[in-house]
This record gives C-alpha cells, sequence and structure tokens, in this order.
C-alpha cells in the first residue's frame, strides 16, 4: 500500500473497526472499494495529535484521535449495544479513490477504556489511543504469594518478584526469603546468568543449592524478620547471554514482558540505534510496581532516543541531531501565515547538569555523582542548572557521555518552528527530519516533535525543533570545506573546522567554538 | 410531448432479488440500497450469449412498471443492458417482454415502458469492461407520476463542485475533490388544486429524505437529464392565486455517493 500525495485528488480517510465476531468498514464517504467491501459513509475524523515526550522529563504523550461516527438512524447505539467496543482495534487508512493499493495504514490504535465512547442522538464519538495503551503493563507482573511460596517470609509477601536487567557483580541487591524451612532466596522472576556473591547483613556468606533458571539459592542461616541477604549477580538472559545493552533491553521488555509480537517491531531501526549507543551498558532492579511505559521512557530520555509505532511498528529513532531532511517545505505547501517560532518554549535549556547514577536497590540511594556544565554560557547568562537521575545508565562513562549531549542540547536556547504544511505533510510522522526554507529559514532542518493532522484540511500541523540551534556533532570534513568565514550557517553547524586553542574556527570569535563532538 | 416525470415508489425495492453472481461484500441487495455508493458487484463482465443478470419478483400481484433509472454503474458504452419481464421465473426465449438496449449514458441509464408482470430481469453484457466486473449503485423502477401542467421555462440547472481547497502562502492550492452533482430548480405555475394536491402526495411521500428520480425532459434527453436525489429545503411552499391556483417551486439536489 502506498499513497503519495497530488496536489489535486479524491482523498478519503477509511476506518475499520475489528470487533469481536464483527468487522465495522466506515469511510468518509460512501464507498465501495477495491476490497470488494462497501465503507459506510459515516465517518467524522478530527485531529490525529502525535507528540513526544519532553526530552527531560518521563511523561509520554499518547497518539491520540478522536473519531466520530455519524448516527441519525441508531445504527451504531445498536452495534454498542451489542459489540464490545472499549480495547478493540481500529485501523485509520488515508490515501485517494476506490483502490486500496492507494491508501496507506496512518494509524493503528484501540478504543479508549474505560471511557472511549460518547454519543447524543446524531454521533457517536469514539476515543482512540495508540497500540502502547494496549501494550501498556504494570511491571513486574508477578508477586511472592503464599500460595505459590507456602513457607514465604511474612515480610516478603504481596511484594512484586524483581526483574533484574544488567550486571550487579559489583552491587549487591536485595534476594527474598521464599522457603523459611530451609532458607531459600529467590533474586529473581526470570533465569539469571549468575551469582556471584551472597551477603547476609552486609557480610559475605557462602550458599548452596544455587539454580540460576530459578534465580534461587540456600544458606545455612537465617532469621527472618532480622536477617537482610543481598547478592551480587548478573540478571536476565536471552538465549543465555546476559543483556545488558539498552536496546536489547528495551526489545526484551517488549517482547518478553509485555508480550509483543516481534513482528510488530521495526528491527531495522532497533539495530541502527544499537549501532549508535555503541558500547553502552545498562541495568535495573524493577522491584517495585511501575508503568512499563514509565520504565520504557525512562531509558529512552537517559540513552537519547524516542520510541513511536509507525506504520504499525515499534519504532527507534535517536535524537542525535542531524542536518539531513527528507522533505522541504516553502512557500509552495505551506500554509498562509501559519508559521510561527518560540524560543524553548518547553524550558530545556541547561547549563549545568549534575547527574546521580548507580543506584543501590538494597539501599535506596545513588552511589555515584557528575556533573557537566557550558561554563561560557554560564558567564554569559548566570548557571542553570539540573539535577538528572539515572535509572538504567550505571558507568561513569556512559553517565559522562550522555551528560555531555545533554549539556551540547540544552545550553542553547531550542528554537520551536510551527506551521501547518500541506499536500504531503499529512504524511509526515513526529521523528521525521523535514526542511523549511521560508520566511527568515533556508532549508533549516527540524527535527519533528509534534504532529497534528487534520484529516479533513488535508493538513498537517508540524511543530519541530530547529535543529540548527544545537551544537553539532563533528563531522570529517574534505579539505576542500569552506572555512568559517565562508562556509554556510548549515555548514558550520555540520562540518568540521580547525580551532585555536579555545576551540574557536575563527580566532578570537566565540561565536566560531563549535569544538564538540557527540 | 411529454412533461416532467418524478419516480418516487420504487416497486424494485421491496421485491426478492436474485442474480447471476455477487461478491460477499457487495451483494445484489445493494442494488436497490439508498446509497449509489453501495453497489452490487458481480463477479464477471457478462457476454451477449452469456450475460450477467439480476431479476426482481415483486410478489403474486404483478406490478406495472413504467421507469426504469439505473445509477451510479461501471459499465462502458459498449455494454448492452436490457429489461425483461415474464410471469414466472422461466425465461424462455424470447421472453413475454424484453426491452431494446438501454442508450448507454455515463450519469444514468434510463428505459420508459409501460408493463405489467411479477418478474422482471435486467441483463447486462459488458465484455469490454475493463474494470473486470460489473457494478451498479442503484436501480430505481416503478410508475413515474406525469403532472398534467409542466414546469415553466424557468429552469435552473447547477453543476455543484463541494471539493475542498487550501492554499499555501505562495497561492497553490491543493484539494480535496469531490464528485460533482447536480442540482435542478423548477417551478409550476398557476396549477390547479388537483395537481397541487398530486405534489403534495408526492413530497409526503418522500420529503427530504427519501429519494426519488427526476427526469427533466423525458423526450429530448432521457438519460443526460434524469437524476437521482432529494428535494432540498424543508418545505413544500405554494403561492396561491385564484380559484386556488398556484405556484409551487420545487428543487432536487442529484445524490451521486
Amino acid at each position: 500500500m502506498t499513497y503519495v500525495p497530488v496536489s489535486a485528488e479524491e482523498t478519503h480517510i477509511l476506518a475499520v473497526i475489528a470487533l469481536t465476531g464483527q468487522t465495522l468498514y466506515y469511510a468518509d464517504a460512501n464507498l465501495s472499494m477495491s476490497d470488494g467491501k462497501y465503507y459506510e459513509g459515516r465517518l467524522e475524523v478530527g485531529n490525529l495529535s502525535r507528540a513526544f515526550s519532553s526530552w527531560t522529563e518521563p511523561k509520554q504523550r499518547q497518539s491520540t484521535l478522536t473519531m466520530t461516527l455519524k448516527d441519525n438512524d441508531g445504527t451504531i447505539r445498536d452495534l454498542i449495544d451489542t459489540y464490545t467496543w472499549g480495547t478493540h482495534m481500529v485501523s485509520i487508512y488515508v490515501g485517494r479513490g476506490r483502490n486500496l493499493a492507494d491508501y496507506i495504514l496512518d494509524f493503528e490504535g484501540i478504543i479508549k477504556f474505560p471511557g472511549g465512547i460518547s454519543y447524543d442522538n446524531h454521533r457517536v464519538t469514539v476515543r482512540l489511543r495508540d497500540a502502547r495503551d494496549r501494550d501498556k503493563v504494570t511491571l513486574p507482573g508477578n508477586k511472592f504469594l503464599t500460595a505459590d511460596y507456602p513457607n514465604l517470609e511474612e515480610k516478603k509477601i504481596g511484594n512484586p518478584i524483581p526483574v533484574v536487567y544488567g550486571d550487579w557483580s559489583d552491587t549487591a541487591i536485595p534476594a527474598a526469603c521464599t522457603d523459611t524451612t530451609v532458607n531459600e532466596f529467590t533474586i529473581a522472576d526470570h533465569a539469571i546468568k549468575s551469582i556471584v556473591q551472597v551477603y547476609k547483613n552486609g557480610s559475605p556468606v557462602a550458599h548452596t543449592n544455587e539454580d540460576l533458571a530459578a534465580a534461587t539459592f540456600r544458606i545455612a542461616a537465617y532469621a527472618p524478620g532480622t536477617d537482610v541477604v543481598t547478592v551480587k549477580c548478573q540478571g536476565k538472559t536471552d538465549s543465555g547471554i546476559l543483556i545488558t545493552h539498552p536496546v536489547h533491553i528495551l526489545y526484551d521488555i517488549q517482547t518478553v514482558l509485555l508480550g509483543i509480537d516481534t513482528g510488530d517491531i521495526d528491527t531495522d531501526s532497533y539495530n541502527d540505534l544499537e549501532d549508535e549507543l555503541l558500547e553502552f551498558t545498562a541495568r535495573r532492579v524493577i522491584n517495585s510496581d511501575s508503568s512499563s511505559d514509565a520504565l520504557i521512557e525512562e531509558l529512552a530520555i537517559e540513552c537519547g532516543f524516542d520510541l513511536t509505532v509507525e506504520n504499525g511498528l515499534y519504532t527507534v529513532t535517536s535524537r542525535m541531531p542531524r542536518i539531513a531532511y527528507d522533505t522541504l517545505y516553502d512557500e509552495t505547501n505551506v500554509k498562509a501565515d501559519s508559521m510561527a517560532v518560540d524560543y524553548d518554549p518547553e524550558g530545556l535549556y541547561a547549563n549545568y547538569l549534575e547527574g546521580n547514577y548507580a543506584w543501590d536497590p538494597a539501599n535506596e540511594i545513588y552511589l555515584s555523582q557528575t556533573i557537566a556544565e557550558n561554563i561560557d554560557q554560564q558567564a554569559e547568562v548566570g548557571a542553570v542548572s539540573r539535577t538528572i537521575n539515572y535509572n538504567w545508565l550505571y558507568t561513569e562513562a556512559d553517565v559522562l557521555t550522555t551528560l555531555g549531549r545533554m549539556i551540547l542540547l540544552y545550553s542553547i536556547e531550542i528554537r520551536v518552528v510551527r506551521f501547518t504544511g500541506l499536500g504531503e505533510a499529512i504524511l509526515e510522522q513526529i521523528g521525521n527530519r523535514v526542511g523549511l526554507t521560508f520566511a527568515n529559514f533556508t532549508e533549516r532542518p527540524l527535527l519533528l516533535r509534534e504532529t497534528g493532522k487534520n484529516f479533513k484540511r488535508r493538513s498537517c500541523d508540524l511543530s519541530g525543533y530547529d535543529v540548527l540551534s544545537f551544537a553539532y556533532p563533528g563531522y570529517w570534513t574534505g579539505d576542500d570545506a569552506p572555512n568559517w568565514d565562508d562556509a554556510t550557517e548549515a555548514q558550520r553547524a555540520s562540518q568540521g573546522f580547525c580551532t585555536d586553542d579555545n576551540g574557536c574556527a575563527k580566532v578570537g570569535d566565540n561565536t566560531s567554538k563549535k569544538s564538540h563532538w557527540w | 410531448m411529454s412533461n416532467v416525470r418524478f419516480l418516487y415508489s420504487m416497486k424494485f425495492d421491496t421485491a426478492t432479488i436474485y442474480s447471476s453472481s455477487e461478491i460477499a461484500g457487495l451483494p445484489d441487495d445493494n442494488a436497490v440500497q439508498e446509497f449509489v455508493a453501495k453497489k452490487w458487484r458481480t463477479t464477471g463482465k457478462g457476454t451477449v450469449e452469456t450475460p450477467e443478470w439480476i431479476k426482481f419478483y415483486v410478489g403474486s400481484t404483478a406490478k406495472k412498471i413504467t421507469m426504469l433509472a439505473i445509477f451510479g454503474h461501471n459499465l462502458t458504452s459498449g455494454a448492452v443492458v436490457k429489461l425483461q419481464a415474464y410471469s414466472s421465473d422461466a425465461w424462455s426465449v424470447p421472453p413475454a417482454y424484453e426491452s431494446a438496449a438501454l442508450t448507454w449514458n455515463a450519469q444514468a441509464m434510463v428505459l420508459f415502458l409501460d408493463q405489467t408482470y411479477t418478474w422482471w430481469r435486467i441483463i447486462i453484457a459488458d465484455p469490454n469492461n475493463t474494470d473486470g466486473y460489473i457494478e451498479l449503485g442503484r436501480i430505481c423502477a416503478g410508475e413515474f407520476y406525469e403532472p398534467s401542467v409542466n414546469i415553466t421555462e424557468n429552469v435552473k440547472m447547477s453543476l455543484v463542485d463541494p471539493s475542498q481547497l487550501e492554499e499555501a502562502d505562495g497561492g497553490q492550492g491543493y484539494s480535496i475533490e469531490k464528485t460533482k452533482y447536480r442540482m435542478y430548480g423548477v417551478q409550476f405555475s398557476d396549477i390547479s388544486p388537483a395537481q397541487q394536491e398530486e405534489l403534495e402526495a408526492m413530497f409526503r411521500a418522500v420529503g427530504t429524505t427519501r429519494p426519488l428520480v427526476f427526469a427533466l425532459d423525458p423526450d429530448a434527453y432521457p438519460e443526460a437529464q434524469t437524476i437521482y436525489g432529494k428535494f432540498k429545503g424543508g418545505s413544500l411552499d405554494r403561492a396561491l392565486k385564484t380559484l386556488s391556483y398556484g405556484d409551487c417551486a420545487l428543487t432536487i439536489e442529484e445524490k451521486v455517493a
């Protein structure tokens, strides 16, 4: 299925609602389509809003869509009474004509439950959420219960059975006594890689009956309610290999813990991100009730990527600033009087970042702290600080790398450019990179953070970070590249320059201080 | 010379329907469903020797048909479409009644006749149809109503384009194209109370919510000026004069989807 918009065409929106035992086909006009289905013209689709979370806060803004079905005759209300609609899948297609080959799947979501349906005498309103709503769970999924562990120590009854990711060889994590008659302890709700050392009240003790598949061990003596047992270990594995890379952890959470089908994941994007994150390692003991969305979002913020659902596939994209773009918008496809620029509307700016890392789950403290700062910016506008708590990354090298990236991104007042795109803008997705030649901008690369599709008008409100706001990572540059004075703004942002000892591409010009590496 | 004709009591709509073929999502029942875009689609395109067909059993009492109109089709200009009738479901050759081939028109194919039967069948052969199938959106058949006094010469015919346009800053337009439709505005002048009552009876039957077929010039342009539509406006207004003779205006908006 493909759809390439042209300036004048018979555009339609189709909605397929998959109820149990009944599939409903609706469109914005009565259509008999190439698939031999009649799409009843009851559909009024409003705006489809999609937005990434803030770069700094673990708040997920889901894709949402409100769909209205004309129902003067009560047919839809009868269907609501007859079938269960909540949590059922809805697919929205956009394209032209009667041939389904000329359509694309633009949104796939589920009907919000509870509270997804409302109606009056004329219309039924159906509120949709993207697939993450369906795939969201509370982790860990199991709890210590006496039904499963008859001799469970009292203080652990009802506690979640931890999920342990990564290498905890250097920091002991809690273990629960699940059989007080034989002093058997359980570390996690899954097989683990190894048990390095067991501690009782902070002192090493020998252990026996090590069972890595069950993540259990025993010790000789234990006083429930008095003693505290912890263990240095290596956590969850995939085919016997310890899972440590952030992308592998994300994949494991999604496919193993959330049960997402591997066919619903854009593995190419995961592989690309894995390459970009290089040797990053992450770890976490999930031992209190946590939303899988929040856990994933924290991982995304710490590692600098975004997670979206595109064409029904979970897709990850790096936040690394790049100058390349796919679609150029100019006066031919930017709606009149629609452009506006805001300086740092999210309040992202910071020139002093403090990173707390190496979480100790036994003592519930961060064991280490480091900083990254932009001293020049501090001298200019004063210190603006922000503290970032790392709950996944734990090595000093990784934390310094990400703090360095964040100080590059945040110690400049990011411009957010908004405009309404026409024509092919209806196909844009968050995370896309677009160019803008309009007003005082020339081929300005933007990283889209929000899109608002207006299907009735076939336009899309686009909001993107002005990528040239950022300092750039260095790129290898040819001998014939222009020097600082001759370079365009885009070239200054993207290419490498020889610098003086102060990092200035032009001696004495602090605005040319572009010597940074991602 | 004929006056304008209205067909608003569709006798095939309540008939039992059979067809040579249909696909699951677009069955033959759709041929008498109100929406033109809700099609009956065959699996083949028919030949003169083995045409596709759709037949209607109107009940044990034979019904008179004086007008047949087909809308929303995908037929090519080479298609051969005929109406047949018989007193039972035994289609001998030749049938009791068989029309000449209907004249092709992209918007409507229309036949006027005067026959009374219980079984009716439309046969279709369109071997050069590149779609590979035959699609009909709406079949209307019944007895037309022809007022004794015709409309005035003051006829307003409009072709409406409901497409939406958004303009870029440079003036370039981006359009959502929609199917164009016709509107006919006609007037009856100085018509008798009896004819007014006939118009009122028709308006009571269909109001502004039920479809009808309107043939503006059944003699000269039976296909080109026949539309499937609904009365537009919320009321049937009459301006009365001496002896209750009066004027009455009607607007019919074509329904193409």
